[in-house]
């Protein structure tokens, strides 16, 4: 569970998430993508989020978007602020299960390990990277990307 | 936005339904210490949930303190 000391945060373009995640009263959520967060919280959070975290998020992204959004997590996050993702992941050499289970994911841009890693060094300096494919009982391969403000 | 969401896709817009399956690929998994991990929250501080779905991820994946 949450830290009680944690001030949580959330947007998600989804209305009904968002009416649900307001219905928890355990944060403060926002319908809409990261310019219309930036446009309410942007202001008061510049410089000042000590974690974000991003969870399958990215895959349903084009890489302009993409850059967008890692823009704005650039900008909100402390120096030393750490930005958390994980996501799935194509290797070059996988194998045919978890690439034919990957290729029905909702996320049409589903990037190789070294693409996403190059995703995030274009806005981070110093980005970590896992790959997994044991997560869960689903043949799947997901990378954990942390990157520092 | 680059995703499918006709057809069976469409059942991941409603709140219920993506709750429960984000329930199930994070919140039982053999792989959830390396989420905790990963997701290491601070005792205080701010925590910005990207894409943050109904905003349970987070509750399901945080380290318990």
């Amino acid at each position: 569970m949450l830290p009680p000391g944690c001030r949580y945060f959330g947007f998600d373009p989804n209305s009904d998430y968002i009416d649900k995640a307001n219905a928890r009263g355990r944060g403060t959520f926002v319908c809409g993508t990261m310019s219309e967060f930036l446009q309410q919280y942007g202001e008061q959070l510049k410089g000042a989020v000590d974690v974000i975290v991003c969870c399958g998020v990215l895959h349903h992204l084009t890489d302009a978007q993409s850059h967008e959004l890692l823009q704005g997590c650039h900008s909100l996050l402390k120096v030393g602020g750490r930005l958390a993702c994980v996501e799935p992941t194509r290797l070059i050499y996988q194998d045919r299960l978890s690439s034919l289970m990957q290729s029905f994911d909702r996320g049409a841009n589903i990037r190789l390990d070294l693409e996403w890693v190059r995703l995030l060094q274009q806005h981070f300096a110093r980005v970590e990277s896992r790959v997994a494919n044991n997560f869960n009982w689903i043949p799947w391969v997901h990378i954990l990307l942390t990157a520092v403000r | 936005m680059a995703e499918r969401t006709r057809g069976l896709y469409s059942a991941l817009g409603s709140s219920r339904i993506y709750s429960a399956v984000q329930a199930l690929l994070a919140g039982r998994q053999s792989g959830r210490f390396l989420l905790e991990d990963h997701y290491r929250l601070p005792e205080t501080g701010i925590v910005l949930d990207v894409g943050c779905g109904p905003g349970l991820m987070v509750e399901n994946v945080a380290p318990r303190v």
